[in-house]
Formats: structure tokens, C-alpha cells, sequence
């Protein structure tokens, strides 16, 4: 029962065909799937239960640590030692699941910030501190990186889908989706608001008092899609003191998890 | 039931079983992804690559169950396909998980070892198929097309006569 060769080239074709197949379908859909992934996905327990167990710190941790090695020799840096005890000196990264959902890009893009960071007067650290005196739950302080966004230049920081589950599951936090209200309408992440960049100042007035002390989370769809980041950039810009962070390439990430999603339109 | 009946039988019923594997997988390449990536057998790039193409070589391997051609690479491929479903719920079981089998709908949370006794089914029926098709099948069809395998078992033309006497 050995194939002839005849019979495997007719079988490669037939995987070609479907291969072909694959590709147009994939290109046709609204939201492809990216062919080859490059990152990890979550555990199935992660997606499920058990979200306390991820180490909420994690992706700020090591940037915050990165940063304070950078200038370990600089005696004109104080902030970043007394910056750092704050940074939950836990040794996260030996309990951060093996995946490692941090997304590759905020190491790199700390290091500027972190040239910011000397000069950071210690008055932008006190004013962060207090939207959590009594959360609930085993969500910890956001992001003590995010006090970096008091000052004006710093960029803002990207998250993982880890953490943007975990910020979701908080129910500190704002999701506002940057995509255009007929993309939001199709689908979106629970209690997300369609907020595109160009209608900022349209919805502003009802936006503003939603967003008080909440972590704002933006999102849209795609590794390179610009939108949430005009969209944290045009909030930060209005001087919001409450963190806001990127959910880079949000939408995609968290459906390939499987993560709840709801459809219509702006509430 | 003549060969031909049963194998008429069985080519239709692996590919209703093919056609109905396939719809959540193509409408949800990402939860299939997901599925698969549970499994933790294939390494993480290839995961979605997988996801993506495996529902249409499902829908092909129906359709040409169906239509009755090619069905030597066919069957190559589908029972290729079963065993390999198969051997990944064996190895996901072996190693204790217990997960979504991916196998029909999203979502439906039936025992490991119950997928692991359908696929081992499907597998059956696809062996039987193939052992149908090299020895009864092929060497009553035109003898160009599968000039190696009818010398295995029986002279062409007992098969024709058999069915005859069924059929009368």
C-alpha cells in the first residue's frame, strides 16, 4: 500500500490547492489572521480562570529595572533607585509564565523615557499615587512606569494582551476602541467605547467625566495601525492625569485569544 | 452490501464528517489557532499557518470524497489527517491535558477520550475505505490510472461479477 509517486505529487497538489485557497479566504476576511505568529499565546488556563495568578507588574517591571541599570555609574540620578523600590521589587520575572506576553516593543521604547526620568521632580510620583488606596481584588497600582506620563515627553506604554485582560478584569480601567464606528459596531472588547481620533473632540464632553480615575486603555487593529496611539497621544495631550496606555495591536491580539467580544454600537 | 455500496456509503460519510469539522474553523481561524496552539505539539509559528490552510483541505478532501476522483492521494491524505488527529489527542492525553479537541464546534467541552475514540473510528472507517477502494475499487476502473495496485490481491473483473450476483 505504498504511494506511487504519482499519488504523493496528486496529494501535494491537493494541499497546494488548499493552501491557495487558504490564502484568498484569508485575504478576503475582514480581520486576517496573521500566517505566521510570533507570539505566544496564553495559556488556557490564563484565558479562563485564574487571572490572578499573572504577575500584574511584569511588563513594567522590567523595563523599570532596565532602566535603572542603564545609569547604575550616573550619580545624578536619584529618582531611578528611589524609583525603583516602588517598581514591586518582587523577582517577577521568574514567575512570569513562560510565554512572556510582553509585547517586544517597551524595553526599547523605555529607554528614552528613561533618560527622562532623572530630571522627573518628585512631586509627579506623589500626585500618581493616590487613585488606589482601597482596590479591590489582586489588581495592583496600573503601572508605576505610567507616572512617567506626568511629563510631557515621555512616550506611552505600550501593554500585552496579559495585561490588558488583566486591567479589563480590574475594572479600573477604560477600553476606548479607535477603529471607525462601523469597524467598533462588528465587534469590539466588552464595555470598549468607539472613540476614532477624529471624533475626540466630539465626544470629549461626554467622554471626560467616564474617564476619571480609570487607567484609559487604547486600542485598534493591526501591528502598524497608528490610531491608538494618535488616540492616547490626543488625550494625554489634554492633560489627563490618569494613566493611559497602548494596547498595541489590540483588537487582533484579543481575539486571538478568545477572548470575549460584543458587537453594535457606541453605548 | 456490495463493495461498491459500501464504499459509496463510506466515501459520503467521511466527507459529511470532513464538511462538518470545517465551518467554526473557517469562521474563527483564531480560536482554531488557539486550539491547536493547546495541543503545545506544533511550534508557535507554524500554529496559525496550520489553522489557516487544514479547513480547506478538509473541504477539498470532501469534495473529492463526493465527486469520487483522485481518491487515491484522497485517501492518502484523509486518513493521513485522522491518524494525525488521532496521535494528537492520544499525545495530548498521554501528557494530561484536557483540553478543547478543536475538532467540531468551538466550544464543546466533550471528554478527550471521547474525541480520541471518534477520531480512532473516523481512522477505522478511512482504513476500510482505502482497503475497499486499492482491492474492489480501483481495479474495476480503468486500469491507467492504477497500473500497481490491483496486482496485489485479486485478478480485475472478480469484483464486477461479485456485485452482479448481489445486485441480482
Amino acid at each position: 500500500m505504498r504511494p506511487s509517486t504519482r499519488t504523493l505529487g496528486q496529494a501535494v497538489l491537493i494541499v497546494g490547492v488548499a493552501a491557495l485557497l487558504a490564502f484568498f479566504f484569508n485575504r478576503w476576511r475582514p480581520a486576517p489572521l496573521a500566517w505566521v505568529r510570533s507570539e505566544a499565546f496564553v495559556p488556557a488556563a490564563m484565558t479562563s480562570t485564574a487571572q490572578e495568578k499573572m504577575p500584574s507588574s511584569e511588563p513594567e517591571a522590567l523595563p523599570g529595572e532596565k532602566s535603572a541599570a542603564t545609569f547604575p555609574s550616573d550619580p545624578t540620578a536619584p529618582p531611578a533607585p528611589s524609583d525603583a523600590p516602588t517598581v514591586s521589587p518582587a523577582p517577577s520575572p521568574a514567575e512570569a509564565p513562560p510565554e512572556g506576553t510582553t509585547p517586544a516593543a517597551p524595553p526599547a521604547e523605555e529607554i528614552p523615557a528613561a533618560e527622562t526620568l532623572p530630571p522627573l521632580p518628585p512631586e509627579s510620583t506623589s500626585s500618581q499615587i493616590p487613585p488606589s488606596p482601597g482596590q479591590e481584588g489582586p489588581y495592583e497600582d496600573p503601572a508605576p512606569s505610567l507616572r512617567l506620563l506626568a511629563d510631557g515627553k515621555t512616550e506611552l506604554p505600550l501593554i500585552g494582551v496579559a495585561e490588558a485582560l488583566q486591567l479589563h478584569l480590574s475594572g479600573n480601567a477604560i477600553f476606548l476602541d479607535a477603529r471607525d464606528p462601523d469597524t467598533y459596531a462588528q465587534g469590539h472588547i466588552p464595555g470598549a467605547l468607539c472613540v476614532p481620533p477624529t471624533d475626540l473632540d466630539r465626544l470629549w464632553p461626554q467622554l471626560a467625566p467616564l474617564l476619571e480615575g480609570k487607567t484609559i486603555v487604547t486600542y485598534c487593529d493591526g501591528e502598524a495601525c497608528p490610531l491608538s496611539r494618535e488616540l492616547a497621544e490626543a488625550l494625554h495631550v489634554r492633560g489627563l492625569m490618569t494613566p493611559i496606555v497602548v494596547f498595541g495591536n489590540g483588537w487582533s491580539l484579543w481575539q486571538s485569544e478568545h477572548l470575549p467580544v460584543t458587537t453594535g454600537a457606541n453605548p | 452490501m456490495s463493495a461498491h455500496a459500501a464504499y459509496r456509503t463510506l466515501r459520503l460519510l467521511l466527507a459529511v464528517v470532513l464538511i462538518a469539522a470545517v465551518p467554526h474553523k473557517l469562521l474563527d481561524p483564531a480560536g482554531f489557532a488557539l486550539a491547536i496552539a493547546r495541543y503545545d505539539l506544533l511550534p508557535t509559528a507554524m500554529v496559525n499557518t496550520v489553522a489557516l490552510i487544514l479547513p480547506w483541505v478538509e473541504v477539498l478532501l470532501a469534495a473529492l470524497l463526493v465527486s469520487d476522483v483522485l481518491m487515491g492521494p484522497t485517501l492518502w491524505l484523509t486518513n493521513l489527517l485522522f491518524a494525525g488527529f488521532t496521535a494528537a489527542i492520544g499525545i495530548a492525553m498521554a501528557r494530561g491535558l484536557d483540553i478543547d479537541c478543536g475538532c467540531f464546534s468551538a466550544g464543546t467541552t466533550g471528554s478527550m477520550i471521547l474525541a480520541l475514540v471518534r477520531d480512532l473510528v473516523f481512522l477505522l472507517l478511512g482504513l476500510i475505505l482505502a482497503l475497499l477502494y486499492t482491492r474492489a475499487i480501483a481495479p474495476s476502473r480503468a486500469p491507467a490510472e492504477v497500473i500497481e495496485e490491483p496486482a496485489a490481491w485479486s485478478a480485475p473483473g472478480n469484483e464486477p461479477s461479485a456485485s452482479e450476483q448481489n445486485a441480482s
